[in-house]
């Protein structure tokens, strides 16, 4: 393997990644689309007809392999809704897994490139227990949002976040979102990344990059 | 290898569409394609080959030095980290990248310059952008169709966070909010992660939280159990929540790439340890701890009497690096311009190589590791000695 075969990214093209919230370049949109079908994909205006029925070929191959397994099909329907999930057996193991529902669709970087894409899942409504927490976490906060196979809450359409929020609409519902006073005391902030910022690093040499506020080289 | 003209495109634009940010601070441009370099598939061939063999010989290197104190002191690794580096070698803690700067020598040899084990950036521009232009270039016939580009870095990346999985199925990814450059590099890794079908959150370095002065959390107060950081070690255990990261990584309750045995890799002691595992090895250039220089420990002549490169232990974007050219066994022991006193114990000695030049410019070859394995090649050159925060990318092709 001496080169890549293709290059897609996800999020990153053309979502400016600023983590300070003050920074207007954290408004613009990021480019991932969420669909239930190549219809919705193309009405997007983000993404040709070609590129939308791509994704979901590639969705659907993706989807075996890739969908979260669970023991019960009561397990399986908590997490994305009645009627949602199917039987499975190999190799002498059987599972349920839920039904493709969606795909989820990158920018690629430049013709040529393939467009990144994965599955979706659909999303146990907002009314039990584990539906709630993903309701809860996800930024879609109604019934009809997706879930990507790791479990993240993704609403449907095409995402409009700053990219460090947009990071947070794939971070995994499964986590229990806690707060610090029913978890921990208390909750300390800031006793990392004060030395590069600060230049203090003595005779390591480190000047030059230190006061560019630099910790990669 | 050739420095070629480049071809015209509107790149700018491709760089906007990537949100590839080509400028720095000062406006000067970072990524240069006004010209690229052509290698043959022999010399790529040396290069992933060294690189392998390198690679190798780092690990019999860590594998001697953790086992060592004096060596780890040699490193300025202080006395409490120690347990901490050794347990995460032979723990078998997976690794996920690394730099290795080669340079050509006027006499066709291909030496090792250093290692950048821990926190090594230019990544985007190697992995993507880089693979973006050759693609371009075949596509509009401005190069070869049978072009290629020692480059398989983005498909080994995902490949190795799929190895590398996650204990919740989320990567969190840190660095300093004020470095474009950095926030880039973990944002394009965050992106890697997310394909291999891991969740992904990114936070600056301080957002991090310690509670109850024990568990590391996320800004919604979650435990995080996997951590990128882009952020030297040896400046992560100096600060306030160093001692709580020893003590979390040292009891596996968090994971931190780069782990903690980086610290070995990613400190220019590496290069005298290298010396010593192999001397005469034909990648590797003669150095040795400027203590054992000053204290007379190295061999009369080691340097071979071109000169010497002194080198700061922590040195990166060639910070804290002198040079001195001439036959004497001295070198001079000028303080360097970035550290308030030159303190032998924080450097080492390298012998200097002279390298070969294209058009003016020397170029660093820059051999990417992805868990590991040899993944790929970036290019960067200076007409100054020393590669600094001046250097500029540029791609390279192989033709013929």
């Amino acid at each position: 393997m001496r080169r890549s075969r293709s290059i897609a990214l996800l999020f990153m093209a053309a979502a400016p990644i600023a983590l300070t919230a003050c920074d207007d370049s954290a408004k613009k949109p990021t480019p991932v689309g969420s669909f239930a079908s190549p219809a919705a994909c193309r009405e997007s205006g983000q993404f040709t007809d070609e590129q939308c029925n791509a994704a979901l070929r590639d969705a659907q191959a993706q989807h075996e392999t890739r969908a979260p397994r669970y023991e019960s099909r009561e397990a399986c329907e908590a997490e994305h809704g009645a009627a949602a999930c199917e039987p499975r057996e190999r190799n002498g193991q059987s599972w349920f897994m839920p039904a493709l529902a969606g795909f989820m669709i990158g920018r690629a970087l430049s013709g040529g490139g393939m467009m990144p894409s994965a599955p979706l899942y659909g999303s146990a409504s907002c009314g039990s227990g584990l539906g709630q927490r993903a309701c809860a976490s996800g930024s879609s906060g109604a019934a009809g949002g997706f879930r990507t196979a790791t479990g993240a809450a993704v609403s449907p359409g095409v995402t409009t976040m700053p990219a460090a929020a947009a990071a947070s609409t794939v971070q995994s519902a499964a986590a229990p979102a806690r707060t610090a006073s029913s978890t921990f005391n208390s909750v300390e902030r800031g006793g990392l990344g004060t030395r590069a910022e600060s230049g203090t690093m003595g005779p390591t040499g480190r000047g030059a990059a230190a006061s560019a506020g630099e910790a990669g080289s | 290898m050739q420095r070629r003209p480049g071809y015209a495109r509107d790149w700018q634009a491709s760089a906007a569409r990537a949100n590839f940010d080509f400028r720095r601070a000062d406006g000067s441009m970072w990524w240069d394609e006004s010209a690229y370099y052509a290698l043959t598939m022999d010399e790529v061939d040396e290069i992933e080959a060294a690189t392998t063999a390198i690679e190798q010989l780092v690990y019999q290197v860590v594998a001697d030095a953790i086992e060592q104190p004096p060596l780890l002191r040699a490193l300025q690794i202080p006395d409490w980290a120690h347990g901490l580096v050794r347990d995460s070698w032979r723990g078998q803690e997976r690794h996920l990248y690394g730099r290795m700067d080669f340079a050509r020598g006027k006499d066709g040899s291909l030496k090792l310059l250093e290692y950048n084990g821990d926190t090594p950036t230019a990544l985007f521009e190697a992995a993507v952008f880089q693979w973006e232009w050759l693609e371009t270039g075949k596509q509009t016939g401005a190069l070869p169709r049978d072009a290629d580009q020692f480059n398989s870095i983005h498909d080994r990346l995902i490949e190795a966070f799929r190895m590398l999985g996650s204990r919740e199925g989320r990567w969190t990814f840190a660095a300093l909010g004020s470095s474009a450059e950095d926030l880039g590099t973990v944002a394009y890794l965050a992106d890697t992660a997310l394909q291999a079908g891991q969740d992904i959150q990114l936070l600056a370095m301080h957002e991090i939280g310690l509670a109850d002065g024990r568990v590391f959390v996320d800004l919604q107060d979650r435990p995080i159990t996997d951590l990128f950081k882009l952020y030297p070690w040896e400046d992560l255990l100096r600060e306030d929540f160093g001692l709580a990261m020893l003590r979390a990584a040292q009891a596996r309750e968090i994971r931190v790439l780069e782990p903690a045995w980086k610290m070995v890799v990613s400190n220019k002691g590496l290069l005298p340890l290298l010396w010593r595992a192999a001397k005469g090895h034909p990648n590797l250039l003669p150095s040795y701890f400027a203590l054992d220089v000053e204290q007379g420990r190295a061999p009369s002549g080691w340097h071979g009497g071109k000169g010497i490169v002194t080198k700061a232990l922590w040195g990166r974007e060639g910070a804290g690096t002198s040079i001195w050219l001439g036959a004497d066994d001295r070198p001079p022991r000028a303080t360097p311009a970035d550290a308030p006193v030159f303190e032998p114990g924080w450097y080492i000695d390298q012998a200097y190589s002279e390298l070969a030049t294209f058009d003016g410019q020397r170029p660093v070859l820059g051999s990417w590791t992805v868990a590991g394995q040899a993944a790929g090649l970036g290019i960067r050159e200076d007409s100054e000695l020393v590669t600094g925060g001046n250097a500029r990318f540029v791609p390279h092709a192989i033709v013929g």
